[in-house]
Formats: structure tokens, C-alpha cells, sequence
């Protein structure tokens, strides 16, 4: 596949095994990835590189994803509108959480646990295929 | 311990003994005067007895010619006559116990009386004749003094007689009148005792209770809580010292004020709650008891005197007598620094489940990739031991999973948040996750509804927690080839089914299997952390012994039932009874307030 015509994903976490996973995978699946190890860095990234989809971790220092997500959508709308994929460790049971998603949509939400690499993948692709 | 009003009834007491004793002086005193007028009547009727022997002594030396005593004669006479009406009709006997009074003569003695009167006119008669007629006539003797002093002589003995009788009829009247006189006496005595003794009895009791009540209010006082009693008017009359410490202020300062004055609870948020749902008012309006702990979804918070606040655990208790909210009591703590320790608790149970999947998560991943081969090839050892490990990093996410679930529940921030729920669809779903397992033991499962189920009203995350583990459990422990059977079905109140009777109405989810089944000596402990059948043990490793605690856990917090049937080598049958009601928001579970990074 031509660099040009690869699609442009960005990943967006702090735990170096994960994003190094995560990075390998959608690199060898043809996809141009983007890494970010939080969410300051990754709103730079965004906004200057304006990936297709982003892939969103929410426990991250210095700023956390929810708050990145919120300040994604309010910027401007290429902000609003790029897909959201939520990948956390993070139980769903939290009503803040899920309400700060319902609220910043288009986004998804992913237990990373419960998902294999390949399935993330395939979440993606789906995603990106609309 | 600070009391209101003071026990008065001692003073009772005194005042009783004092009247008492008032009553004594009085009465004694009476008997006193009684006893000299007694003895001033056996006085006066004595001289009369003398003075009438004195009459014929006199008279004769008057008639012998001794002219000087005439007047002695006539004085005696004289105070003979008074001194015996006085006691006849009552009057003063001149110099007899001071001139006392007499009273009349009762009529029972009055005959003896009279016939002492009779013959007494005739010797007064007989005696003013003799003073007042000259003793000689013309140098002869006068013959009507004569005649006079000859009836006094020849009438001595019989006046004496009759003046004796009548001195013994006045002592014998005395006499049964100091019969009657003791009589009473000896009442006032009993009465004296008795109510001697019954005073002391009371005055003893009231020191008792008085004793004991000091007591109970040592015992009050030693309670480690704050305690305050109010009354019906919500008047406090009862605190004692921690919660004058607790609120700043003395509870003396507090006694006698209404208790919104010092004890207004006010919300989290420092508001005013209205006074028709302060925990006080509502205990003594409703007569229902208030509770709240650091679990509850409400927390109140007094105001200390230097008006900052602080979180109480309380218990309000309204106080009945004879069927009638007479007051209330109020027990508080200060729970600032357990909300804080919870808070602690909260916080770590969040950042553990982050930090402990993000492990596992990312092997997980290297691990598939390998798997995959899409690095390259493996070799047939590596591909089996990579499995092993996969298999063996699955095992440790589902552990993981369940201990934050079951830490999550245990320390109550789940917070069930029920909404109308398809409990069939929830099940058919949980059956889909074990699909692989089902297909690789080639057990048959078949699923039964009952036409027209409702919605439930239920927490869908909680009760898909509780279906996962029932069914994960049967399709784990039943061997291949066997079945499993669902069956969800409504059951009225009173219902038998699975050896019970059903609480109330509500829709039964029966899992069946044909599994290994339970040893009986087990049943008790099924339900227990870290517990595993002795007869799992070896067949199944995977079990982590928390999947069917953590289904009691939370049927028991959202008070569902969850029981089961079992037979060795024949199947287990698990039951979970869902009450059809709108039971809102579980009290006690609550949101988890802050997870880090949101």
C-alpha cells in the first residue's frame, strides 16, 4: 500500500508496552500509525496531523482522555466530528464516564481486557469504513 | 449527663412528717388540758366534801359563841355554793387548778349530783341561819339556830356520804374517760408508725431510684457517642458531655433549647434541610427510627457552635411510652475521618483496576500476536507453550476482574442503578460469551421463556454479573454431552419452586445442568469467598472461588434470591428470584466519587 493512500491513525497512551502492542499491530495491519503518550501530546498530534481515527486511552498524566475528548470536540470540526475510539482499563459502570461519551460522540468505548489485538482491528476498520 | 428537671418528691416527705408531727403536738396537747380539767373536777368536788365537814365545825363554834369565825362560816358556805354549781353546769371552782373552767356535769352522774344538791340546799339553808341569826335572843338561847346546828349535826354523815359518792362518781368518770383518751392514744401511735414507716419506705425508694438513675446517667455519660434526648416538643432536656464536645459547646448551655438550635443537620452541601425532614422531626412525627453510616446515600452534618460542620453518623430513636411518642434520642458521631478513609479506599480500588489490567492487557496482546504467526513462524513446542501462557494471562484477567468486582461491591461503590431490564435477552447474551466452550463440550442448552415476560426493573450490569457466573458455572461443570437448561418464567407470591416458597411476585431465572453436582457436606459453604468444591478441585483448575460469592454478594445487596438444588453426578440447579417491584436506588451503594482521571 502507497504511504499516501495508508490510512492515518493516531494512539494515544501512556503505558509503553501497550502503545508499543498497539503501534506494531495497526503498523503491520497497513495503517500509518501516530503516537502520543498523553493527552497534552496527543491533542498536538491531532490537530496537526488530523488522523482519520484516534485511539484514546483515559488514565494518562498530565492530561487525562476525557479531558483531551472534550477539548477535541470543542475546537473545531475536524475536532468534532474525527471518530473516537475509547480504549481503557476502566470499568463502563462509571455514569460520568459513559455520560462524557454520550455526550462526545461519535465515540466508542473499548474494555481493553476484554478485547484481542485483532478485534481492536477489526473495530477500527469497521469504523473507518463508514 | 445533664437532666432537666429535679426529683420533688422528698420533699413530700418532709411535709408529711412535718403535719405529722404538728398533728401529735396538738392532740397531746388536748389530752393535757382534758387530764387538768379531770383533775380540777376531783379538786373542786374534794373541797366541797372538806368545806361541808368545815360547814358543821364551824356552825357549832358560831353557836358555842365564838362570833369571830361567822364570817369564816359564811365565806365557807359561799364557796361551797359556787364551786358546786360550777361543776354542775359548768363554771369556775374560785382557786382550783388556777380557775379553770369546768365543764357541766355529763348526765349520766347527774342523779348522784342532785341528790348532793338536795341535801346541800337544805344545809345551806340550815347554815345561813346560823350566820345570820343572832345566837341569843334577848339572853335565851335562839331557839331557830338551835334547830339549825341540830340538823347539820344529825346530817353530817349523810352529806359526807353523799359528797363521797359523787367525788367517786367524778373519779369513775374519769377514769373510763382515760380509758377512752388511751384508746386514741394508742391509735395515734399506730398511726404515727405507720406513717413513719411508710415515709421512710418512700424516702428510701426515692433515694434508690435516685441512685439508680445516677446510675443510668453515669452509664449515658460513658458512651463514647454523642447523646442528646428531646422531648415531645422537640426541647432538648438530655446531653451528654461528648456531644458537647462534639458540637462545641456545653451541654448545659443546651438543655431547655429546641433542638434545631444546636442539632440542625444540614446537607453535604451546607444547605439547610427543612425542618420537616430533619432526622428528629421525622423520628417524632413518623415515630420511625433513623439511621444513617458512612454507607448511607444520605449523610447529615451538624453544625459545630463555631458553625463549621462536620459528617455525623446518627441514629435518631424515637422514645414510646404507653404507646405515645413521649421524645427522642439522638446518638451522632463524627465521621469526618472515616469518609476520608473510604474516600482512600475508593481511590485505591480505582487506580488498582487500571493499573492491574494494563499488565496482563498489553501480554495479552504481544502473546496473540505471536500466536498469530504474522512475526513469523513457531515452531510446534513454542506454539504450545505460548498458548499455555495465554491461557494461563486469560485466567489471571477474569481473576483480576472479579476481585475489583467483588472489592468494588464489598466496599459499596457499585452503585445499582436499576432500569427496565430484559432479564431473557440479558441471559441469551451471557450464553453467547461462553459459546466456544459450549461448542468445544457439545453440550445442549436449551432455553425457555414464558410468553410475555415484563421488564424488569433491575441494575442490568449487576444482574448480568450474577447470570454470567450461574451459567459460566454450569457450562463449566457439566461434562460433554451433557445439557443445560434455561428457564425464566414469573412466579407469584407463595409459589413453590426449588424447595421454596417465593417471598413475593417475582420472575425466577432457572439454570439446570447435568453436572458434577455438589457434595452435600458443601452446601453451607458454596456460597463462601475463595471456597471450591472438594470434587472441582482436580477437574477444573480455572475456578477462582469467587464467581458464585460475588452472585450472593450482590443478590443479597439488591436483595434478590439465589438458592440451588444439587445431586452428586446428576446436575446442579441454580434459582434467582428477581421481586417485581420498583425498588429504586439501593440505599448504601454509592457512586464512586472520584476516579482518577476523569
Amino acid at each position: 500500500m502507497e504511504e499516501s493512500t495508508k490510512k492515518k491513525i493516531l494512539i494515544v497512551e501512556d503505558e509503553m508496552s501497550e502503545r508499543k502492542a498497539l503501534v506494531d499491530k495497526f503498523t503491520r495491519e497497513g495503517f500509518r500509525v501516530l503516537k502520543a503518550r498523553d493527552g497534552e501530546e496527543g491533542l498536538a498530534v491531532a490537530f496537526k496531523e488530523q488522523p482519520s481515527l484516534i485511539l484514546l486511552d483515559i488514565v494518562m498524566p498530565k492530561m487525562d482522555g476525557m479531558t483531551m475528548l472534550k477539548k477535541l470536540r470543542q475546537e473545531n470540526a475536524w475536532g468534532k466530528n474525527v471518530p473516537v475510539i475509547i480504549l481503557t482499563n476502566l470499568n463502563a459502570d462509571n455514569e460520568k464516564i459513559n455520560k462524557e461519551i454520550t455526550d462526545s460522540e461519535p465515540s466508542y468505548y473499548l474494555v481493553k481486557s476484554n478485547w484481542t489485538i485483532s478485534d481492536v482491528v477489526e473495530k477500527v476498520r469497521e469504523r473507518l469504513s463508514r | 449527663m445533664n437532666i432537666a428537671p429535679i426529683n420533688k418528691k422528698l420533699w413530700l416527705v418532709f411535709f408529711l412528717f412535718f403535719v405529722l408531727a404538728l398533728t401529735n403536738f396538738f392532740i397531746v396537747r388536748y389530752f393535757e388540758a382534758a387530764q387538768k380539767t379531770d383533775g380540777a373536777i376531783i379538786d373542786a368536788a374534794g373541797r366541797n366534801r372538806m368545806l361541808s365537814q368545815q360547814l358543821g365545825f364551824y356552825a357549832e363554834r358560831v353557836v358555842r359563841g365564838n362570833e369571830a369565825v361567822r364570817e369564816t362560816l359564811k365565806n365557807i358556805i359561799a364557796l361551797h355554793q359556787v364551786s358546786f354549781y360550777a361543776l354542775k353546769d359548768g363554771g369556775v371552782a374560785p382557786e382550783i387548778a388556777g380557775n379553770r373552767f369546768l365543764p357541766p356535769t355529763i348526765p349520766a352522774i347527774m342523779l348522784v349530783v342532785k341528790k348532793a344538791e338536795n341535801l346541800w340546799l337544805e344545809y345551806k339553808e340550815h347554815g345561813e341561819t346560823i350566820v345570820n341569826e343572832p345566837v341569843f335572843i334577848n339572853g335565851a338561847p335562839n331557839i331557830a339556830v338551835g334547830n339549825a346546828l341540830d340538823f347539820i349535826e344529825k346530817n353530817a354523815p349523810e352529806m359526807l356520804r353523799r359528797n363521797n359518792e359523787m367525788v367517786k362518781a367524778y373519779v369513775k368518770m374519769n377514769d373510763e374517760k382515760q380509758t377512752r383518751m388511751d384508746i386514741v392514744l394508742f391509735i395515734l401511735l399506730m398511726i404515727n408508725v405507720a406513717i413513719t414507716g411508710l415515709g421512710a419506705w418512700f424516702a428510701i425508694s426515692i433515694t434508690k431510684s435516685e441512685e439508680l438513675k445516677a446510675k443510668e446517667e453515669a452509664f449515658l455519660e460513658s458512651i463514647g457517642d454523642g447523646l442528646a434526648v428531646i422531648d415531645e416538643d422537640g426541647k432538648i432536656i438530655g446531653m451528654n458531655k461528648v456531644a458537647g464536645e462534639l458540637l462545641g459547646i456545653t451541654p448545659a448551655e443546651c438543655i431547655g433549647k429546641r433542638y434545631d438550635e444546636v442539632l440542625f443537620a444540614k446537607n453535604e452541601k451546607g444547605e439547610n434541610i427543612s425542618l420537616n425532614n430533619q432526622p428528629m422531626q421525622i423520628a417524632l412525627a413518623t415515630g420511625k427510627k433513623i439511621s444513617t453510616t458512612l454507607s448511607s446515600a444520605i449523610t447529615y452534618y451538624y453544625v459545630r457552635k463555631d458553625e463549621t460542620q462536620f459528617p455525623a453518623a446518627i441514629t435518631v430513636t424515637p422514645v414510646v411510652l404507653n404507646n405515645k411518642i413521649i421524645g427522642a434520642i439522638d446518638i451522632f458521631r463524627d465521621i469526618t475521618k472515616d469518609k476520608d478513609i473510604d474516600q482512600t479506599k475508593s481511590e485505591f480500588v480505582s487506580l488498582a483496576s487500571h493499573q492491574l489490567r494494563a499488565l496482563p492487557t498489553s501480554m495479552k496482546w504481544f502473546l496473540e500476536m505471536l500466536l498469530s504467526k504474522e512475526i513469523g513462524p513457531l515452531n510446534e513446542k513454542q506454539k504450545e507453550y505460548f498458548e499455555e501462557v495465554y491461557q494461563n494471562n486469560q485466567r489471571m484477567i477474569v481473576l483480576i476482574d472479579m476481585l475489583l468486582d467483588v472489592s468494588r461491591i464489598e466496599l459499596g461503590v457499585f452503585m445499582a442503578t436499576p432500569s427496565p431490564t430484559d432479564v431473557a435477552g440479558l441471559a441469551k447474551e451471557v450464553l453467547k460469551e461462553s459459546e466456544l466452550p459450549i461448542r468445544a463440550k457439545k453440550l445442549n442448552v436449551k432455553e425457555v421463556r414464558a410468553p410475555n415476560l415484563p421488564l424488569i426493573f433491575a441494575d442490568p450490569k449487576l444482574l448480568r454479573i450474577v447470570l454470567q457466573n450461574i451459567i459460566l458455572n454450569a457450562v463449566k461443570y457439566t461434562p460433554a454431552d451433557g445439557k443445560i437448561n434455561i428457564e425464566i418464567s414469573l412466579k407469584q407470591k407463595d409459589e413453590n419452586i426449588g424447595g421454596r416458597k417465593i417471598g413475593e411476585n417475582s420472575l425466577v431465572v432457572v439454570v439446570a445442568d447435568t453436572g458434577y453436582g455438589i457434595p452435600k457436606n458443601q452446601y453451607d459453604k458454596i456460597f463462601t469467598k475463595f471456597f471450591r468444591a472438594d470434587n472441582m478441585k482436580e477437574k477444573d483448575q480455572d475456578g477462582t472461588g469467587l464467581g458464585l460469592y460475588l452472585a450472593k454478594l450482590i443478590t443479597n445487596r439488591v436483595q434478590y434470591d439465589l438458592w440451588f438444588e444439587s445431586e452428586i453426578n446428576k446436575g446442579t440447579v441454580f434459582y434467582l428470584a428477581i421481586p417485581i417491584k420498583d425498588k429504586g436506588k439501593k440505599e448504601g451503594a454509592k457512586e464512586l466519587a472520584t476516579e482518577p482521571g476523569n
